[in-house]
């Protein structure tokens, strides 16, 4: 059967156009659409998210030939005063993910379908996780896998967003069971809770006191220290502390999330923020977002059509058009659409306004495999800070179990993310041998990978933007290498202001049961 | 006010008994078929000649005392400003458990996109058991004439497994009822094997949990 689909048009005036659905294009369309600013959120994508995204399985091995579609440019429409500006189009680099699938597909030789079927039953039986390719492929739907895996601090800006704007009711979350860093050639948790402690045999219980000790003093003498180690490093603070060598590993590669070179402001920062977010909702600060991190720019984008904003993806976005000192429409298709204000991905910001300057990426590797890498009581849900190694740069692993909702049962879902020096598969090689094995004979402990990828993530922050006078484009930086959101919140939080000076940014939005519809008044702005 | 307190108190015991279930159904169409009217005209029994954008509301929620075991919050989740099938975010479909695709009889075009909203719907929802959720197809505006169209729509029914296809009035409620009762009886199957296992390992950042202590303050003598 045939069907013609409709020609579909958008209306042609808004408050703001939003290009691009990273998490800060759509935290600031949620903020704009819930002050009452008319919004049009476009992406020339057909998913949400951008390089933020989440994909199942078959969809994330079609990454490397998904291409965004070329852009014809349409100059007939402009007029002499107008000029053009092409949305960047260069800047989609995942045309080099890698796969590599470490088993096989169903064995075809088999004559007799039944035998087959008999066979696979048996396999089954003597190895309850015997998986082939085909049945992986099978469970695609199961799997989240995300571009950018993010975690967030459990008091961190992000989850008191979600909280005080009320889009926590979107979110369902599960607290990361243990956090775990690699010392002396080992994988060893790092104690976040009185369990935790007690069962750590690498700490002396004096030691555990001197650690409680330290985690309470760092509110006092804080000028003192702001006077004294203003530039010398996190770790020469811990070491003038008298910390033994076991206690500055875990306070400094894992509590702080901090290197050697990591400023001693910065990290006793980042150790508070650690500290702040134990206790809150489970037994680690970190929170995981059930199906994958590409929910959370979704979770601001169903916000903000909620509160009215039109939404279209896979749309065919040519360019932003100047008039004056001001731009004043984008060219959507054959569409000009008018706005006041646009807010633009970074990755499709014209070359115009960027200096040119070396890109940075992240380099990212995701592995399906058989079991965790830390045995468990349970399923658990690991956060790996793996500290810098000779020539590496550290790396953050997260284990996902199947209770995540990011991949089938029976499988564990691994993202490993570092600041990128060569290319992804040399930059976390050590890594990934010292955690996992490719060979199915060698049963002794690690976990087998089933598959693996690897690809690059752009990072360019937005200090290489150069907008001129033209104060009517926001542009929002792409995804970086923290661990969670708390850039992006606060970079969301400056556009908007600097577009809607005088409102609040994303007041608590009501629930449901709490709107009271008035049956002879409706609203008159939005009636139609 | 006493008195309302123990006839309150002496409904909560007499129902305390009954099973509750939480059934989320997404009401998803092309852009002025009817679906918010449909929602209002379901829930709240009205019917507004006005075209009124939801602003603000995720959904509609209605209590149905299903029968002496079972009573039921189902919410009916509108599209807001997802206009475009492809434009739905995981966000708005995830654990819904039956969907009504609305188009308008008037306007034959809005049934030629019921294909693309199927699709989507299918593409990014399953039940928890990996199985399809159910799905019916509204008819609007079935209080005005109409010619041709029902044979097609028998037929894509039965081509796309579709439980149950209506033609329905938000203005005359005709068959609105109809439609949702059928959802829900094939709905709630399901519901009771799956749902009833709750999971208490999930965190729902809106509802505070008191948590332990963290270890330094355990050491606090």
């Amino acid at each position: 059967m045939h069907f013609e689909i409709m020609d579909y048009e958008l209306p042609t005036n808004f408050d703001v156009v939003v290009v691009g659905t990273g998490i800060i294009e759509s935290i600031i369309s949620a903020a704009a659409s819930r002050i009452g600013k008319t919004v049009l959120h476009v992406d020339s994508n057909n998913f949400y998210g951008g390089l933020s995204s989440s994909f199942n399985l078959e969809s994330f091995l079609k990454l490397n030939i998904e291409k965004r579609k070329s852009i014809c440019m349409e100059h007939s429409s402009l007029n002499d005063t107008e000029t053009f500006f092409p949305i960047n189009n260069s800047d989609f680099t995942l045309d080099e993910v890698t796969h590599q699938w470490n088993i096989t597909n169903k064995n075809k030789n088999y004559s007799d379908e039944e035998n087959s079927a008999q066979e696979d039953i048996i396999a089954k039986e003597i190895c309850a996780k015997k998986w082939l390719k085909d049945d992986l492929l099978k469970e695609s739907r199961k799997f989240n896998i995300d571009l950018t895996p993010k975690v967030q601090y459990a008091r961190g800006d992000f989850i008191e967003l979600l909280i005080s704007s009320n889009i926590a009711r979107y979110s369902e979350y599960r607290s990361i069971t243990r956090v775990l860093t690699w010392f002396n050639n080992t994988l060893e948790v790092v104690p976040c809770s009185r369990s935790d402690i007690f069962a750590n045999n690498k700490i002396s219980i004096i030691e555990k006191r001197i650690l409680m000790k330290f985690f309470t003093s760092l509110d006092d003498n804080e000028d003192l220290i702001i006077k004294d180690y203003a530039s010398k490093t996190y770790k020469c603070f811990l070491t003038d502390k008298k910390l033994s060598k076991n206690l500055i590993h875990y306070i400094l590669y894992a509590i702080s999330n901090s290197t050697d070179s990591t400023l001693c402001l910065e990290g006793i920062g980042n150790t508070k923020k650690f500290l702040k977010s134990l206790g809150r909702f489970g037994k680690t600060p970190f929170l995981y977002s059930m199906f994958g991190s590409g929910d959370l720019p979704q979770e601001f984008c169903r916000l903000s059509a909620v509160f009215g904003s039109v939404f279209a993806l896979d749309q065919p976005i040519h360019g932003l058009i100047l008039e004056e000192n001001s731009f004043k429409s984008i060219l959507i298709g054959k569409q000009k659409i008018k706005a006041k204000n646009f807010v633009l991905g970074l990755n499709l910001t014209p070359d115009f306004f960027l200096n040119k300057v070396k890109k940075k990426f992240i380099s990212r590797g995701v592995f399906i495999t058989n079991k965790s890498i830390m045995d468990s009581d349970n399923e658990p849900l690991t956060l790996l800070l793996y500290p810098a190694e000779n020539d590496k740069n550290p790396c953050t692993v997260l284990e996902l179990p199947w209770l995540s909702s990011c991949c089938p049962k029976d499988t564990y879902l691994v993202h490993i993310s570092c600041n990128q020096i060569n290319n992804p598969e040399d930059d976390l090689k050590h890594c990934v041998k010292n955690l996992f094995t490719l060979n199915e004979d060698f049963k002794a402990f690690k976990p087998l990978i089933f598959y693996s990828s690897y690809f690059s993530i752009p990072t360019n922050s937005d200090e290489n933007v150069n907008l001129h006078d033209f104060n009517n484009l926001f542009i929002c930086p792409g995804p970086d290498s923290e661990l969670d959101f708390v850039t992006a919140v606060s970079k969301a939080k400056e556009l908007f202001l600097k577009m809607y000076p005088d409102d609040e940014f994303l007041p608590r939005a009501p629930d449901p049961e709490e709107i009271k519809w008035d049956g002879d008044e409706e609203p008159s702005d939005i009636a139609q | 006010m006493a008195l309302n307190q123990e006839m309150c108190d002496i409904y909560r015991l007499n129902n305390l008994h009954k099973n509750e279930f939480n059934l989320k159904f997404v009401v998803i169409g092309d852009f002025g078929v009817g679906k918010t009217s449909i929602i209002n005209r379901y829930v709240d029994g009205e019917f507004s000649q006005k075209y009124c954008i939801t602003i603000g509301a995720d959904f509609s929620l209605k209590t149905i005392e299903w029968d002496d075991d079972t009573r039921i919050f189902l919410q009916l989740w509108d599209i807001a400003g997802h206009e475009k099938f492809s434009s739905l975010t995981g966000v708005f479909y995830r654990h819904s458990v039956g969907a009504a695709i609305v188009f308008d009889l008037t306007r034959p075009e809005t049934f030629n996109s019921v294909p693309q909203w199927l699709n989507d719907l299918r593409r990014k929802t399953q039940l928890p058991d990996g199985k399809n959720i159910p799905v019916v197809i509204l008819a609007n505006k079935g209080d005005m004439t109409v010619d041709t169209m029902p044979q097609e729509i028998t037929d894509f029914c039965e081509n796309n497994n579709i439980l149950a296809w209506y033609i329905t009035s938000a203005k005359s409620n005709i068959q609105i009822d109809e439609a949702m009762i059928r959802l829900i009886m094939e709905s709630l199957n399901p519901i009771e094997i799956e749902y009833t296992k709750v999971d208490n390992n999930i965190i729902k950042l809106n509802e505070t949990k008191k948590t332990s202590k963290p270890f330094w303050k355990c050491f606090n003598t």
